[in-house]
């Protein structure tokens, strides 16, 4: 008993009207007058009516038809593999010769239906029934589908056994010209409904379809307005001509042509084919010195650099010197959101705010009045895609505004010359060795995993940034996030505030009331927090000049971070662990109990926005906090 | 002991009398003879083990009528159609009819009393099982048929057969009616024999497992070797 299935959808074969064509065609075909005319086939000492010429088959679509004789070709080799008809001499060729070989016409009972697919069990049968005429006559296929549909259908199994040796009786009581050809019919029927291995299956159509096509549906209201609302759906699609996207295809293939290690080959050789791994090596995703190709492909578009690591890495180095390299840093960080681990989601979204979005955020990004407010209104409810807006901002204003100038920088430049292009390997002629020896496979991903992470640990302890100011004094071993030249920090970035205005001096004078003493700090640790502390009276004494707020925000490179933590009165860390960093943000294991995420609500965010507009900002508080954590802020 | 079974048929159904199962009944059914001589108490049990019995011989008749009638469905619109191979056709097809709804019936009445041993309770879902497959596999081959019949009408408005390499083309025979609406009966009769069926019995697919060995060789999985086993078997795909 077949267990009937719950119709969740997709479950209707499609519509298949060149099916009723065919049969009107085959149906005129058997005209005594204008049909084909008949021979009869002789095997052994049998004679079996009915069978046709391929030849013949052809001339009569050309006369009937009107056609070309490519097409009647075509469509005369369509018939014969649809199954309406058979040869004689070449069973599992299903092709129309168009010389003396032999068709014959199936019978109606086998012809492909819309209705009904060729059914397991009766497959089940048909194999069982060859098994039982003659043991071991199977193909290779055939058994597998066999023994498939043993455990499949095992609960008939009895019954399928029984049928083929019923069906095998039955048969036998018919003369033997009427056994061979139902024979024949039979296994024509299967060859095309369940194809062998490596043949075409033109019955093949997809999925299957969520509407019958075979149902009739009353014309009523309501299914008028469906279809009224299902077309003007589609009418809103977005469209392109296929002239103008196949100009695009043929255009990427022009161009990409000679990086195709398929196409051209690849430098130096083929690992697969010499097993040499050089190529694997020199293509690593963030390998010292990247080839020649890679460079120059850096500059076909700007989603070509954006998705190579080492091209985002040498891009991050050119936006660093031009100031914006929080750009970059902030499409890093919404693609790790977006594909990263889904319980961080809510803790990710609200550290990249604190870090980018938030008014007098560390890393303040420049996005417009619409777009941020979007973003805000998202993130009261975060999920991956929250940042959307904000990050496709980012990438536009990245791609129409600092790759132009990228691709002219002295970084990208130098870059392409220090770019190798790899010598072509001899190929090693050792043929009977090559069977024999175990071949090298490509590089394992948790290796691959591992290299990437120590290179960006060596990219990260190699690049300075200028604009970070208190590692200086920080006890780690390594030289962490300075960029460009290794100018000790400018005095101007000190937010203890050398040469800064006086108004930040002021602020900072009134710091010592606020916790840690403004001392030099060993560890680095409190500093920050009076850094925040005065970075947020110094907000909140209205002092909203630009220039000197850009030099106060110091510019960490992302990969530096350790663990870093929304400010907001939290121990923030910036020792620089240049131990294997490998996404953006990392969780404080140790973290005190204050520092928990704040809930994401709406009602206390419009109890808080009034004290956030007073003073521009309190401290860097995300619109939805609760009020309660802002006195944990000191 | 047939009629016996058809007493105990609540269902309306044919009541004919069905020569062929009795003849099975008797040739198969070992107790009958050495009946009298047993004691009472183990008559039940040779019953039981009769009722089985009979019903896979009544299956095993089943699945040979549909075997020939699918042969004929096979022929229809092909060179060997003529009036008299449907007429051969219809018998056949109430031959089954016939067949399928004495079978019901006999399962039926096996599965409500509760039967001696859980080997002839498992015996009867597994016939059960079976029966309803050669069901499906009959409703499907008259659905063919249906369409066949209509596409190849022999009155003249139909189509013209084909030439399928089979013989026995006989135009003649008598004149026969529209066979159309006889053909829509046989199919909602057993479609209708399907869904009682159905819902009649609970009888969960996976704890039914074959008793014929796969017969391919090596690569066969230890299936079903011997009788039924105890205890349901997942068969997931």
């Amino acid at each position: 008993m077949t267990v009937p299935r719950l119709d969740q959808g997709q479950r209707h074969r499609p519509r298949m009207a060149f099916l009723k064509k065919i049969e009107a065609l085959m149906m005129e075909m058997q005209n005594p007058d204008t049909g084909i005319k008949t021979q009869t086939q002789r095997v052994m000492i049998t004679n079996i009516p009915h069978a046709v010429a391929g030849n013949d088959i052809l001339q009569w679509i050309l006369q009937r038809l009107q056609i070309p004789q490519e097409e009647a070709l075509h469509l005369g080799d369509l018939f014969v593999k649809y199954g309406y008809i058979y040869p004689l001499q070449e069973p599992k060729n299903l092709t129309l010769k168009t010389d003396g070989s032999l068709y014959r016409f199936q019978t109606p009972y086998f012809w492909p239906a819309q209705k009904w697919p060729a059914d397991d069990t009766d497959y089940a049968i048909y194999l069982a029934k060859k098994n039982i005429k003659r043991k071991g006559v199977l193909e290779e296929y055939e058994k597998e589908h066999y023994n498939m549909l043993n455990q499949k259908i095992n609960y008939k199994w009895d019954f399928v056994i029984m049928q083929a040796k019923e069906q095998y009786k039955a048969g036998k009581e018919r003369k033997k010209a009427d056994r061979y050809a139902l024979d024949c019919q039979e296994r024509a029927y299967w060859l095309v409904n369940r194809t062998p291995p490596g043949t075409l299956d033109v019955l093949e159509y997809g999925l299957d379809r969520v509407t019958d096509p075979n149902e009739n549906k009353k014309k009523t209201l309501d299914v008028y307005r469906r279809e009224i609302m299902y077309y003007q759906q589609s009418i809103m699609k977005t469209r392109v001509k296929s002239s103008v996207s196949l100009g695009g295809l043929v255009k990427y293939s022009e161009q990409f042509l000679s990086n195709d290690p398929i196409l051209s080959g690849c430098l130096p050789s083929n690992p697969w084919l010499t097993d040499d791994p050089e190529f694997w090596d020199l293509n690593a995703k963030l390998v010292e010195i990247p080839t020649r190709m890679r460079v120059e492909r850096w500059a076909f578009n700007f989603s070509e650099l954006i998705q190579d690591p080492k091209g985002r890495q040498n891009f991050q180095l050119f936006l660093k010197k031009e100031f914006s390299g929080e750009n970059l840093s902030f499409w890093e960080a919404c693609e790790d959101l977006k594909y990263g681990d889904q319980a961080k989601v809510k803790e990710k979204a609200e550290e990249i705010y604190k870090l980018f979005l938030a008014p007098g955020a560390r890393r303040w990004i420049n996005i417009d009045g619409t777009t941020m407010g979007i973003t805000v209104k998202g993130l009261k409810h975060p999920h991956r895609y929250v940042l959307d807006a904000a990050q496709t901002h980012i990438y536009m204003l990245m791609k129409k505004d600092s790759y132009g100038r990228y691709l002219k920088s002295p970084v990208y430049k130098e870059m392409l010359a220090k770019a190798v292009v790899p010598q072509q390997t001899v190929k090693k002629s050792s043929p009977f060795l090559f069977g024999r020896r175990t071949l090298r496979s490509s590089p394992s991903p948790i290796i691959l995993r591992q290299q990437e992470e120590e290179a960006k640990a060596r990219e990260a302890a190699t690049t300075v940034d200028i604009t970070q100011p208190w590692h200086r004094a920080s006890p780690a071993p390594h030289q962490p996030v300075y960029t460009g030249t290794s100018a000790p920090p400018s005095p101007a970035s000190q937010p203890h505030g050398t040469a800064c205005p006086s108004p930040i001096t002021v602020a900072l004078g009134s710091t010592e009331g606020a916790g840690p003493s403004p001392g030099p700090f060993p560890s680095g640790a409190g500093r920050p927090r009076t850094a925040a502390m005065s970075l947020g009276r110094f907000l909140r004494r209205g002092c909203w000049s630009s220039p000197v707020f850009t030099t106060m925000s110091p510019k960490c490179s992302v990969v530096s971070h350790g663990k870093v933590q929304p400010l907001g009165g939290r121990e923030r860390r910036l020792r620089a662990d240049t131990r294997a960093v490998s996404s953006f943000f990392q969780i404080k294991t140790d973290a005190p109990l204050e520092s928990q995420i704040h809930p994401i609500d709406s009602e206390e965010g419009e109890n808080n926005h009034p004290r956030a507009r007073k003073g521009s900002v309190k401290e860097v508080i995300c619109p939805w906090e609760s009020p309660m954590e802002e006195g944990r802020a000191g | 002991m047939w009629g016996q079974r058809e007493q105990h048929c609540a269902a309306g159904g044919t009541r004919e009398h069905n020569p062929e199962p009795e003849a099975s009944v008797e040739g198969s059914d070992p107790a009958p003879a050495s009946r009298r001589t047993m004691a009472p108490g183990r008559v039940d049990m040779c019953r039981m083990r009769g009722a089985v019995g009979t019903c896979a011989a009544a299956q095993a008749t089943l699945c040979k009528a549909t075997a020939g009638h699918r042969q004929l469905v096979l022929q229809l619109g092909g060179s060997a159609d003529s009036p008299r191979l449907r007429e051969e056709r219809r018998k056949r097809s109430a031959e089954a009819r016939e067949l399928s709804s004495g079978l019901r019936c006999a399962l039926l009445a096996g599965l409500r009393q509760a039967p001696a041993s859980p080997e002839e309770r498992r015996e009867l879902e597994r016939l059960w099982v079976l029966f309803l497959s050669a069901l499906e596999l009959f409703l499907q081959d008259l659905l063919r048929a249906h369409h066949l019949c209509q596409l190849f009408s022999l009155q003249g408005d139909g189509a013209a057969p084909l030439s399928t390499g089979l013989g026995n083309r006989r135009g003649g025979g008598p004149a026969q009616p529209p066979a159309a609406p006889r053909l829509e009966e046989e199919i909602e009769q057993v479609r209708a024999m399907l869904a009682e069926m159905e819902s009649r019995a609970n009888i969960p697919l996976w704890t039914v497992e074959a008793t014929q060995p796969a017969g391919m060789g090596s690569t066969a999985a230890g299936v079903g070797q011997g009788g039924p086993r105890a205890g349901p078997c997942c068969r997931v795909l």
